[in-house]
């Protein structure tokens, strides 16, 4: 009986989907452009989080040694900063690599040259380059640094970090803002698209209304009437949902070089990485919003109607 | 077969549309309602399918009191009777095949049986070479028969007419009645709700006359009076 009554309702969703095929074919493409939207914000949410990501990975903040220190107390320091939590990398250049960086960037300055071949000592420090977790981690690193040991050893004009910090407030500051304002941008478009797919379905089932009032007047159950109409929900909202995932595809795989180009050369995310895994999770999750969405939109749309 | 205990409907804003009406139809009967507009026809017919409920009074079908019937109770009552509507109320996006399919669909019938006693149905109404249209593509006259096919498919023991002639010329509308008269000779009780003063006259079988809600004559072999 079941299964006679599923197979049966199947048939007048699909009868009833090629009979209205423009009411049909509209409501599916309505559908598919708020999921796109979705898809598109998200997308949008994503790279700009990721871009932030990348400009955090790309700041960092030298720290110089005193004249002083050994090349085993500057590895001491650096695996002492190593072990820090907020820490993501730490690189140690000591005063030799400091002079041949500097020889190897002005090797076109006659001057410079002529400067560096009259010292008879090495007038650079040796230095140790941090590279925070977070951005907002610097704080509690300078902290560190400044404690007694690691005082001792590290050059008063570098420790403060005034102009360092100046930096890194104000771009903490751009980054939480442009997160938050990804968060509610995406967070409206949701509600949006939320809205005019639960619409659309009611209006669909609208067009019936008359229809489910003489489907109970010859005696059909409520479920008889109500499982159709959420079939053919069902149904657009998949196919609405398919058509903005393939439309995603396309345009994320066409977008995806310059995308990578633009924000992420030379950092270790990047849109490839994201393609593998956020990408699918949010379609997948579409595909079941959708589900559940037209299923409920559907289910409440009918009962309207089946007063009679 | 029908029977309504002292039945009284009322509407918002002190609107009576029936007031104490006792009156029973047995079994077999062929019994016009008639009365002018508002006179409350049309609820006697609604609180038979559950469409209202009294305010007061019972309604009884058969062995079942249908006052309070619940809403999930309503399609088991209404697959007992046969609606025949003033205005047809067919499934505008199906076939006259499957318009008349579906009242045999709703109780959970079987396909083979479906497909074996549709065409008889169609026959009988004189319809089986138009199954295939949809209701836009015949007239009005063919829209109510295939309405009547959709009541009588389930074989039910009660035919409700509610003013089955009022959107018909003359000659479809004798039709009508020739069908009506035809399904009661085989045993169906039937209700004809109307107010066609020749067609009542015609009859010559039991009428019932209302005024105001109030049922004012009942008449073994009547004529329509007011």
């Amino acid at each position: 009986m079941m299964l006679l009554q599923t197979t049966r309702a199947l048939r007048f969703a699909l009868q009833n989907a090629k009979r209205n095929l423009w009411l049909s074919i509209v409501t599916t493409i309505i559908i598919a452009v708020a999921v796109f939207s979705i898809s598109l914000v998200s997308a949008l949410n994503v790279i700009g989080h990721q871009a932030l990501q990348s400009v955090e990975q790309r700041v960092d903040v030298t720290v110089e040694l005193k004249a002083d220190t050994t090349e085993d107390q500057g590895q001491a320091l650096v695996s002492r900063v190593k072990a820090l939590p907020q820490v993501a990398a730490v690189t140690y250049t000591s005063k030799t690599a400091a002079l041949d960086a500097f020889k190897q960037t002005h090797k076109d300055d006659a001057n410079i040259q002529q400067l560096l071949s009259q010292l008879t000592d090495n007038p650079l420090p040796a230095s140790i380059t941090i590279k925070a977790q977070h951005i907002g981690d610097f704080d509690s690193i300078v902290k560190f640094l400044n404690q007694d040991e690691n005082a001792k050893i590290v050059a008063d004009s570098t420790r403060d970090f005034k102009d360092s910090q100046l930096v890194i407030d104000r771009l903490t500051n751009i980054t939480n803002r442009v997160r938050d304002i990804g968060v509610a941008v995406s967070s409206v478009f949701a509600l949006l698209s939320l809205i005019v797919v639960i619409n659309t379905i009611r209006i669909a089932i609208y067009t019936h209304r008359e229809e489910i009032g003489i489907m109970r007047l010859v005696g059909a159950s409520d479920n008889f009437i109500r499982l159709p109409f959420i079939l053919e929900s069902l149904m657009y909202s998949l196919i609405g949902a398919g058509i903005a995932a393939v439309a995603m595809i396309m345009l994320w795989q066409g977008a995806s070089p310059a995308l990578h180009q633009f924000f992420f050369k030379d950092t270790t995310v990047g849109v490839a990485g994201l393609l593998g895994s956020n990408f699918w999770s949010v379609i997948g999750l579409q595909f079941i919003g959708a589900l559940v969405l037209s299923t409920m939109s559907a289910f409440v749309a009918t009962r309207r109607y089946l007063k009679v | 077969m029908i029977t309504f205990e002292k039945v009284s409907k009322l509407y918002p804003h002190g609107v009576v549309a029936l007031k104490d009406v006792t009156v029973t139809i047995e079994s077999g009967e062929f019994v016009s309602i008639v009365g002018q507009s508002g006179t409350g026809k049309t609820t006697m017919a609604k609180l038979v399918i559950a469409e209202e409920q009294p305010t007061s009074g019972r309604v009884i079908i058969g062995d079942w009191d249908i006052t309070h019937i619940s809403h999930k109770d309503v399609p088991l009552l209404r697959r007992q009777i046969g609606v025949v509507f003033q205005d047809f109320k067919l499934l505008p996006q199906k076939t006259l095949f499957e318009n008349v399919a579906f009242a045999l669909e709703v109780s959970g019938a079987e396909h083979r049986k479906i497909q074996e006693i549709v065409p008889q149905v169609l026959k009988i109404v004189g319809l089986e070479h138009k199954q295939q249209r949809f209701p836009r593509e015949v007239s009005g006259g063919e829209q109510q028969r295939i309405v009547i096919a959709r009541a009588l498919v389930h074989r039910p023991k009660i035919l409700l007419a509610d003013e089955p002639t009022g959107n018909l010329d003359a000659i479809n509308a004798n039709e009508i009645i020739e069908l009506l008269l035809k399904i009661n000779s085989f045993g169906t009780t039937v209700v004809l709700v109307t107010h066609n003063r020749e067609i009542v006259n015609g009859l010559r079988k039991r009428v019932l006359v209302l005024d105001h809600g109030h049922l004012v004559s009942d008449q073994a072999t009547g004529k329509y009076r007011l």
